[in-house]
């Protein structure tokens, strides 16, 4: 008797300058069915790093938070999903109205923000749909 | 003050350790809430309800109340001898509806502490629905342990 393979539930990285913070999630979305990863990133330390953890993994989809300083994490969120272009990505942020006054406005359809502290529910159901969108094209230029 | 205006005046730093905090302290309620339902482990539960209210407590303070240092500080030094193995035998030695009402009632504040920040109100209405998430959690964890 052959045996049906189900495929794995979507594996997802979550990025954060707190260890606390990427547990919590990384939690909550085990709570939802997704697998689970964390990254933490110091503050003002590269990408690289970061970017070789997600390419070596591959994972579906990543929680990236734009902290502090916003323009050069926002600038490094934008080189790790060049990096990653197959990857669906959710944001968060330290403070919505300072990210919006200094990043300014981004297209929602495609990249969903939330700023802390975040409601996971609303978060997880955000990753969901980023998966849903997930596409090569995707992987486009929001105010860059 | 309203939130945004107050957090922007922290150094950066303190921004992000407020931020966090508040994130983590309004997470974990909501999680156990969720989680006691699949009778986890007790110790599991009791350390995140420690760990939210370690971290709204610490929100508190970085909110410039100085009520957060009166705030009771639960005991974390729990461990699987004075505790039963799983959470619903624990709750079932004192009063598993109650317990379970109250979880509810401290996520729904965890919920709205949260949404208010978002909403960017004054600080003074987020220090008052802290303390009151804090006394919501206090509640929890003595009705939990009060029959140990």
């Amino acid at each position: 008797m052959q045996e049906h393979q189900h495929p794995s539930p979507p594996l997802v990285a979550c990025v954060n300058s707190s260890e606390d913070v990427t547990q919590l999630v990384a939690d909550y979305l085990r709570q939802y069915g997704f697998r689970a990863v964390t990254f933490v990133t110091p503050i003002r330390f590269g990408t690289e790093p970061l970017i070789k953890f997600v390419t070596d993994l591959q994972p579906d989809a990543c929680i990236f938070t734009v902290s502090i300083p916003y323009a050069e994490s926002w600038q490094e969120f934008l080189s790790l999903r060049r990096a990653a272009p197959n990857v669906a990505f959710v944001v968060t942020t330290t403070n919505q109205r300072a990210f919006d006054e200094i990043i300014g406005p981004i297209d929602e359809e495609r990249l969903e923000l939330f700023g802390k502290p975040y409601d996971l529910d609303e978060v997880c159901r955000a990753v969901r749909r980023a998966l849903d969108r997930r596409a090569p094209s995707a992987a486009g230029d929001d105010h860059e | 003050m309203r939130f945004s205006e107050y957090l922007v005046s922290l150094p950066e730093e303190q921004q992000r350790t407020l931020t966090d905090d508040l994130t983590v302290g309004c997470g974990r309620v909501a999680l156990a809430a969720l989680l006691h339902r699949q009778d986890p482990r007790a110790t599991t539960m009791l350390g995140m309800l420690a760990t939210a209210h370690a971290a709204l407590r610490e929100a508190l303070a970085e909110l410039g109340s100085e009520a957060a240092y009166g705030a009771d500080r639960p005991d974390n030094a729990i461990s699987e001898v004075t505790v039963p193995q799983r959470w619903e035998t624990l709750v079932a030695g004192a009063n598993a509806d109650v317990i379970d009402g109250w979880l509810s009632i401290a996520s729904e504040m965890a919920r709205d502490t949260a949404a208010a920040v978002i909403a960017n109100i004054e600080v003074v209405t987020i220090r008052e629905m802290l303390l009151a998430l804090l006394d919501a959690l206090t509640t929890v964890r003595n009705d939990t342990l009060g029959g140990q």
